[in-house]
């Protein structure tokens, strides 16, 4: 598990203050979401961390080393990096795509076959899809491919912008899903920008909700939902509010005890269906999900 | 047209064909590849570096601008004449496009990408030539297309300063007035130019993978060719003076090969056009040319003709020609014009203070007359005679200026009406508005009567031997015979062909003929 601190981070652009004075500590979580409207400074926050975009003032530290002096290009080559549509290079195939920067780094041709097999199954492409080039592939296609490029360093940390963004709803579920059931299995720490509030609480163990380049809270979904700090944090989440609390109560509470597939599954069932026609309440769907961890050990 | 002469003249000329497109491709392709080479650099350093882009894009943009023979022009002061300076020109053409397409395929490939690349840890030149040079390859193929097919078009001018190629054809063809000529050099070279961009097309459709591999194959025949061209560069002698001569002079059976028989020497020669014969010879890069020994500019740039000592050149004394009805009803014309001495130096300078110091014709004329006090007669001395003469000219300056001397010298010297109609196109013509009296005098050359209103068989030409007397007593008669035409006086002036070197270049070698030519060459 990788810890980031943020300490009095500061960043403008021209006179614009994209972020002010950001702290923040992350030592246990695995999946930090930075979550805030456009001009939040969600993205800039992101780029601070692999040194895309140099501090202003204050300081970022990775499992307790300060960023400031190390040389970009060799931070950034343990670090992942994800952006929207995958952002791979037009002109090589996914093989290529996927081993640029082992070449480059001269990783052992061996050991990184076995990766890349091991990736290609979690993400859930067949080999023929290596001599592919990315125009021949679907936008979730594509995406997985990013993942699959940022992971095969067995970089520890995976910084990701937006990365299911620009899918369509059906195909950024499947993504975000099978992306879940990577996590589990390889256990890195993401850093994952979005603007969308229910892939947030998806997603995240952990929540920084940011407005105009100041932190507004940290915390889990569902600290952010039941426990806001202040008013932006409240009518954040006031839109579709039942959904996300829905979402966020069976995602913490239930999580321990069934795996994945079954939470998106019983999620979407509870929240669409049960909830929203039934009429629920969040007591009776306290009581709701009760019953079915109950059901579940049973 | 004739498509079978034109066959025919294909198959007799197959090799010079085939000579002159090979010229013509190495011309074109040494001149795109190094345009490749230092445009797709400089496009790269510019994408780099984009304070320059601006000044660095229109600078190649004002090259694109210069006319294709100002430029070639410009090159000869520099780097002298062949294949050098052509390709070097060419070079200048051919960058525009290959460096506007380099910069704009590399500053507009997709940000995201690049971000991506620099996200995971790629250093700036590693995406510069991992993905930026790559991606934007398409772009910068569609550059080398329009730049080869732009230099398959500019190639052909390079004749005209001694570099070959197909223009050889198609210039000789234009001067010649031989359209088998000129098809034989045009159309290799418009097939060349659809093969090049039928060609590279192709290069760009493949896919940029694809692309990416073969490039370094291309740098590779790049180097090879680059170190083949000086090689053979490094070969190559000459004579210890080289000629410049217009493809007309090279070609005619009168020209350069007989002149090398008459004298029995022989010296390296490029052809070249006229214009820039001149400057060449100038700027020292030949030393002998063809041309005119009345030409101004002799004056302009400080030439000597050398003495045509063995009457190898045909002579071409001028006199004026008259119709024989106007000749008996008006004898003083006779009287008047022979009045007019005008020797070679004198015609050179009225034609230089026409062709160079840029005055009409009509001043120059009426200046000359002055000089000589020829114009200011008291009206009581005037011939006295009632009617118009028609005064008529050929189309070039040396004509103009004579048909205007005789028009005022017969207007001020006697009372008769003088109406001029002057530029006409050619011996033909002009001899056909004498026949149908539309005109009654005009300057006519010994040697033109001869050997182009005549065309007298070979055994009598060989028995005039070119002699001055014996040629201007043959035309006289036959004219009269033959067209009613009567030759007054020679004027003096003998606008024949000429061999020409610089002034100082003449003193230094004591050439004063050209058998003196001849015994310094061998």
């Amino acid at each position: 598990m990788v810890s980031i601190h943020f300490e009095n981070v500061s960043k403008s652009f021209d006179k614009t203050q994209a972020i002010s004075n950001l702290s923040f500590k992350a030592d246990k979580s695995q999946k930090i979401v930075f979550l805030g409207t456009s001009g939040s400074g969600k993205t800039t926050g992101l780029r601070l961390i692999n040194k895309l975009i140099t501090l202003d003032s204050g300081d970022i530290y990775i499992n307790g080393t300060s960023i400031k002096n190390i040389d970009p290009v060799s931070h950034r080559r343990k670090i992942g990096y994800v952006i929207q549509k995958g952002g791979l290079f037009p002109h090589k195939t996914v093989e290529e795509n996927i081993l640029t920067i082992p070449k480059l780094v001269g990783m052992d041709e061996k050991i990184a076959r076995e990766r890349l097999t091991q990736l290609l199954k979690l993400i859930k492409l067949e080999n023929s899809y290596l001599d592919k080039m990315p125009a021949q592939l679907s936008g979730g296609e594509q995406q997985r491919v990013g993942i699959a490029r940022a992971l095969i360093s067995q970089a520890n940390l995976i910084l990701m912008d937006e990365p299911f963004g620009a899918l369509d709803p059906i195909t950024a579920d499947s993504v975000l899903r099978d992306f879940l059931a990577i996590q589990d299995e390889l256990k890195f720490t993401a850093v994952i920008v979005t603007h969308n509030i229910m892939e947030a609480i998806k997603v995240s163990d952990l929540i920084i909700l940011l407005h105009k380049g100041k932190l507004q809270q940290k915390g889990s979904a569902k600290d952010l939902l039941f426990n806001p700090s202040n008013d932006f944090v409240r009518s954040f989440f006031n839109s579709n509010r039942f959904e996300l609390e829905l979402e966020a109560i069976i995602l913490s509470d239930l999580k321990p005890y069934i795996s994945q597939e079954v939470i998106s599954d019983l999620g979407e069932e509870l929240s669409v269906r049960e909830c929203m026609n039934k009429g629920l309440h969040r007591e009776q769907l306290l009581k709701a999900t009760e019953e079915y961890k109950a059901n579940y050990n049973n | 047209m004739d498509i079978g002469k034109f066959f025919e003249f294909v198959k007799n000329q197959w090799l010079e064909i085939w000579s002159q497109t090979y010229e013509h491709l190495y011309l074109t392709i040494i001149s795109l590849l190094i345009a490749c080479f230092l445009g797709i650099m400089a496009g790269i350093f510019i994408s780099q570096k984009e304070k320059y882009a601006s000044s660095v894009i229109s600078m190649v943009n004002v090259i694109q601008t210069i006319p294709s023979l100002a430029l070639l022009g410009f090159m000869i002061p520099l780097l002298g004449i062949g294949k050098i300076p052509a390709i070097t020109a060419l070079f200048l053409y051919a960058l525009l496009p290959i460096v506007r397409n380099t910069y704009t395929g590399i500053t507009n490939v997709d940000p995201a990408i690049i971000e991506a690349g620099s996200g995971m840890g790629m250093t700036e030149n590693q995406i510069l030539f991992q993905i930026k040079i790559p991606i934007a390859l398409p772009v910068i193929f569609a550059g080398i297309r329009t730049a080869s097919v732009i230099n398959v078009g500019v190639a052909t001018l390079s004749a005209l300063i001694g570099a070959g190629g197909l223009g050889e054809f198609i210039f000789k063809g234009i001067q010649l007035n031989n359209s088998y000529m000129i098809l034989a050099g045009a159309i290799p070279a418009s097939l060349l130019a659809l093969i090049f961009d039928f060609s590279l097309g192709k290069l760009a459709d493949l896919k940029i993978r694809t692309l990416t591999k073969i490039s370094g194959w291309i740098v590779v025949i790049l180097i090879t060719l680059f170190s083949l061209i000086w090689y053979l560069q490094l070969d190559g002698k000459r004579t210890e003076f080289l000629g410049g001569f217009p493809s007309e002079f090279i070609e005619r059976e009168d020209g350069l090969k007989g002149l090398f028989e008459k004298y029995n020497f022989e010296i390296d020669y490029i052809e070249m056009e006229i214009g820039l014969m001149y400057k060449a010879l100038n700027e020292k890069e030949v030393d002998i040319i063809s041309g005119f020994s009345t030409d101004g500019r002799i004056l302009e740039y400080g030439l000597s003709s050398l003495k045509d000592d063995r009457s190898y050149f045909p002579p071409y004394y001028a006199a004026p020609v008259i119709r024989n009805e106007i000749h008996q009803k008006y004898p003083f014309i006779k009287t008047i014009l022979s009045q007019l001495h005008i020797d070679d130096s004198t015609m050179t300078a009225l034609n230089y203070q026409v062709d160079i110091e840029k005055k009409t014709p009509l001043d120059v004329a009426r200046n000359f007359l002055e000089k000589k006090n020829l114009l200011n007669i008291h009206s009581k001395n005037k011939y006295v005679g009632r009617g118009v003469i028609k005064v008529g000219s050929k189309a070039f300056t040396e004509n103009y200026i004579l048909a205007n001397i005789f028009a005022l010298i017969i207007d001020h010297q006697s009372t008769l009406e003088v109406e001029k109609l002057l530029g006409f196109g050619g011996t033909k013509l002009i001899i056909e508005a004498m026949k149908n009296d539309e005109l009654d005098i005009y300057p006519e050359y010994t040697g033109t009567a001869l050997l182009l209103m005549l065309q007298p068989e070979d055994h009598v030409i060989d028995s005039l031997g070119y002699d001055r007397e014996k040629v201007f007593d043959y035309v006289s008669e036959k004219s009269l015979e033959r067209f009613d035409l009567k030759w007054l006086n020679e004027l003096g002036l003998n606008n024949t062909f000429a061999l020409m070197v610089r002034d100082e270049f003449a003193d230094k070698y004591k050439l004063g003929s050209i058998s003196d030519l001849a015994e310094r060459s061998k």
